[in-house]
């Protein structure tokens, strides 16, 4: 592969562009759903090139999926940067040479124990449907084995393995006129298939996911209202990332709620976020973005100051910032954009049950189903599991749809953070898609307005 | 392309010979160019990309590969990687075979949008749009040009071209009271977009509306929905309930209600891809059937669902052309290729000049958490704009919507004669009446 990046190098050294970066990309991925009884089981096979040059400030890119018409696409990537000057010009690194392995084996799970463990799932949530609320179940999986390469006209010559393994379970239920339906989803890409099959396997997603399917249609709707409320790591990270993380990438905070705030203190002194490219098992980790920068732990608040935002080169050398790291590609048919990894609310010194104290009538925030937020930092964030909190404990189902907001008000709200830690794992679309995690510990928030 | 479609037949026919006893080829190639300026940087990108996805029947067993090598070699070794799936899978006793359907059809055209003319465009946009208490994060123009291919072992052999471009802006406002909700607008075409003085007139407009912000409040008033607010709800709340799968799987809550009048009189949605002059022309669905246009609701009546080739199948009815693919991932689906509402004969001013009190609802932040059975939702109207005595007055902050899809479309009231094409949809605005919108500021 490096043989072929190189040889648009060497072509590109004759159109006198000021910097070339070439990314291929080769791999296998496998795609099974199993929708109630029916199995579908696709397979993809993809080999694709990237090519990005910049010419007298402007950005040219092409992609192509045929090696031989490569240099082609370096040609249209230099017609695409002649089309205007502009003022881009990228943040200086030191090359890099380096060859990332994962050992992954996705390769060796045969068919059949992939499909095993899908049909396992829907066995044990069927089974653990006591009260035969299911109408439907839908199981997805995916996997993916392969290599990606980058090699650039600064020196910098770096391979990784991309491989992951992800699950997405979906059950929909009805009770009387109201049907509901819950999720939950998982993905690992240092472990590999024991995390789905054993760690988070078939009896454990049954059990959660039938827990809040019942918990959705027996709630009792929740009387709107101004509540305190207590929230559980997995929506205190989508909250992290949706309405926070968004905000503190580079290409967006210059436009958005957080607009020449670094530096300032946009919540109270407990709070710290980070964004951390290196997490253990981070759904988001690796070691190298896909500009060959090293990714590292990018503390985003730092006892209520705005201290760091993410950054890749170009936006880095704009706005002179550091590098962080966070240039990220779905795959060969993307441009590098910032985007997080592994964003998180810092644990703080209370224990879980101390946040629920003192709370007269408030809910608990347990799992969430989607979320969005604006540059504003207005976010929205669905709700799929939720219970009441009557005099410090926590009672029965209750259903609120979602919790809305604006992010950084909601800062300003948070009196408590717990000394637990917790992360869920996903997928973020920004225009592509990036494997992520995100989380935090359980937090308390003050006076929410619901229902 | 034209190398790909020569050995089609050839790969049909030795998936046939080594057991197969159906084989489907669905194919792509997607070219795009694009220019952005984003946040003052220019990125452009011109890009050519091509891949295939072959799915086989043996007996109930099905495979399905992808692969971007569109080779004679490469396809056959997709081929022999869907034999071998098909072979590892256990039996479907629902699986009806690939869609079986012989057609054959060819509509090649050779369009190319000029990177040059998008440039100045996005350019002229950019400077215009850029003052002093604005951030304009992006100008972006993007054309893409889709060839596909559709051949199967009953001799079907389609070949289309849909092509079309675009050009959004994105941008905020800075005010005392901090920076506005994202304001952005969108134009799109079959010609080469030049012109974007009809964007740039009406982004100045909700700019200087966004100077003002206006903490929301609790109301229930008349509201004016755009296009792609509207195309919001319809696709999380009320497409999932008309489609065959949901119908064939007895989750659609509109299953005893077709024929019954369920929404308002003024109300008529219909699915039309056969308008050759819209960005949405789909002549073939990804089965490989002809599309037509479809009534789905008329004057409030529920009239049609949409089906591919395998929910009909498995009903015991024909198909109605609404087969989607992404064969990528390997995709498929029942999907509207254009769907639109009865336009009105008021203009969009017009409309608003009536109203009161009201809101204009720019999108609908959180769609996509609809209850796909219920169509019921809860979701911030952002941007949204309040509406003072016939005219938008300014922005409004923290406004909420919990209601349901039916509802809305139930309190539907008029639609203008000003409408809008986007991704599947040819809108135009619509008023809703009596909508509760709840503060959450």
């Amino acid at each position: 592969m490096f043989d072929s990046l190189e040889r648009v190098l060497k072509h590109g050294e004759k159109l006198g562009l000021d910097y070339i970066e070439v990314r291929g990309e080769e791999f296998t991925m496998t795609n099974i759903e199993l929708v109630d009884e029916h199995i579908s089981y696709h397979r993809r096979s993809e080999r694709g090139f990237f090519v990005r040059v910049l010419y007298k400030g402007s950005w040219g890119q092409s992609c192509t999926t045929t090696e031989k018409k490569l240099l082609e696409a370096l040609e249209q990537a230099y017609k695409a940067a002649k089309a205007s000057p502009g003022t881009v010009s990228l943040k200086e690194i030191k090359p890099i040479k380096d060859n990332v392995r994962k050992g992954l084996k996705i390769g060796n799970i045969s068919p059949e124990e992939k499909i095993e463990l899908l049909r396992d799932i829907r066995t044990s949530i069927l089974d653990k449907d006591k009260k035969g609320l299911v109408k439907s179940t839908k199981v997805r999986y995916r996997d993916k084995e392969g290599r990606k390469y980058i090699m650039t006209s600064e020196g910098t010559e770096i391979s990784h393995d991309t491989d992951y393994v992800w699950r997405y379970v979906w059950v929909s239920g009805k009770l009387g006129e109201k049907s509901q339906g819950v999720r939950d989803e998982r993905g690992d890409s240092w472990r590999g298939f024991k995390v789905l099959e054993v760690e988070y396997g078939p009896e454990k997603v049954a059990e959660i996911l039938i827990r809040r399917l019942y918990g959705q249609l027996e709630g009792k709707a929740v009387r709107p209202g101004t509540y305190d409320i207590v929230v559980a790591p997995e929506v205190v990270g989508v909250i992290a990332h949706e309405a926070l993380g968004h905000l503190v990438e580079a290409d967006l905070t210059m436009s958005g709620a957080l607009a020449n705030k670094l530096g300032e203190k946009i919540a109270p002194d407990h709070i710290n976020i980070v964004d951390d490219g290196r997490l253990e098992n981070g759904f988001g980790t690796e070691i190298y973005d896909d500009e060959g920068v090293p990714t590292r732990r990018v503390e985003i608040v730092k006892n209520g100051v705005l201290t760091e935002v993410l950054t890749n080169r170009e936006y880095a050398q704009k706005f002179n910032l550091k590098l962080t790291g966070n240039a990220r590609a779905e795959d060969y048919m993307y441009p590098p954009i910032i985007r997080m990894r592994n964003t998180f609310f810092l644990p703080g010194d209370y224990s879980r049950d101390e946040l629920f104290e003192g709370i007269r009538d408030g809910i608990y925030v347990v799992s969430f189903i989607g979320g969005q937020a604006d540059l504003s930092s207005s976010f929205h964030v669905g709700v799929q599991e939720a219970y009441y909190i009557k005099n410090g404990e926590i009672m029965g189902p209750a259903y609120i749809g979602a919790i809305t907001g604006v992010a950084l008000e909601w800062l300003w709200k948070i009196d408590a953070l717990a000394n637990d830690l917790d992360f869920e794992t996903g997928r973020c679309g920004k225009g592509q898609e990036a494997l992520v995690s995100s989380g935090g510990p359980h937090i308390r928030v003050r006076g929410i307005k619901l229902g | 392309m034209i190398e790909v479609i020569d050995v089609l037949d050839k790969v049909i026919k030795l998936g046939e010979s080594l057991g197969a006893e159906e084989v489907f080829i669905y194919g792509k190639e997607h070219t795009v160019m694009s220019y952005e300026i984003l946040v003052g940087n220019i990125s452009s990108r011109i890009s050519t990309t091509v891949g295939a996805q072959i799915i086989v029947s043996i007996g109930k067993r099905h495979g399905s590969s992808y692969t971007t090598d569109v080779s004679e070699e490469g396809l056959l070794r997709a081929l022999s990687d869907a034999i071998s799936i098909a072979r590892a899978s256990s039996e479907d006793p629902e699986w009806p075979g690939v869609p079986n359907f012989s057609e054959k059809y060819e509509e090649v055209k050779d369009v190319e949008y000029d990177i040059e003319s998008a440039s100045r465009a996005v350019q002229e946009l950019y400077k215009s749009l850029l003052k002093d208490n604005r951030l304009v994060y992006n100008v972006g123009y993007e054309g893409t040009i889709e060839k596909t291919f559709i051949a199967n072992s009953y001799g079907a052999e389609i070949i289309t071209t849909e092509y079309g471009n675009g050009l959004t802006a994105y941008l905020s406002v800075q005010t005392s009271q901090g920076a506005s909700p994202g304001i952005w607008d969108y134009i799109v075409s079959k010609e080469q977009i030049v012109d974007s003085s009809a964007l740039l007139e009406n982004l100045e407009f909700l700019a200087k509306k966004a100077e003002s912000l206006i903490k929301a409040r609790d109301m229930t008033v008349p509201t004016i929905w755009h296009p792609s607010a509207l195309m919001s709800i319809l696709t999380y709340g009320f497409l999932p309930a008309i489609k065959g799968d949901a119908i064939h799987k007895k989750s659609s809550r509109y299953l005893e209600k077709f024929g019954e009048n369920i929404f308002s009189k003024s109300l008529t949605i219909y699915d039309d891809p056969t308008r050759k002059d819209l960005v949405n022309y789909v002549p073939y669905d990804a089965d490989g059937v002809r599309t037509k246009r479809i009534d789905i609701v008329k004057a409030g009546t529920l009239i049609n669902s949409i089906w591919n080739y395998h929910w009909a199948s498995l009903e015991g009815r024909e198909t109605t052309g609404h087969a989607t693919r992404n064969p990528r991932p390997g995709e498929y689906g029942v999907n509207v290729h254009n769907i639109s509402i009865e336009f009105g004969r008021r203009s969009l001013d017009d409309l608003i000049s009536e109203i009161s009190e009201g809101v204009y609802i720019l999108s609908l932040q959180g769609a996509h958490s609809t209850n796909p059975e219920s169509g019921r939702f809860s979701v911030m109207a952002n941007p949204a704009f309040y509406i003072k005595d016939g005219e938008i007055v300014g922005c409004l902050l923290g406004a909420s919507i919990t209601s349901s899809v039916d509802d809305v479309l139930n309190k539907f009231k008029e639609a203008t004669s000003d409408y809008k094409e986007g991704f599947r949809s040819t809108l135009p605005w619509a008023l809703i009446d009596n909508i509760r919108i709840s503060s959450r500021v």
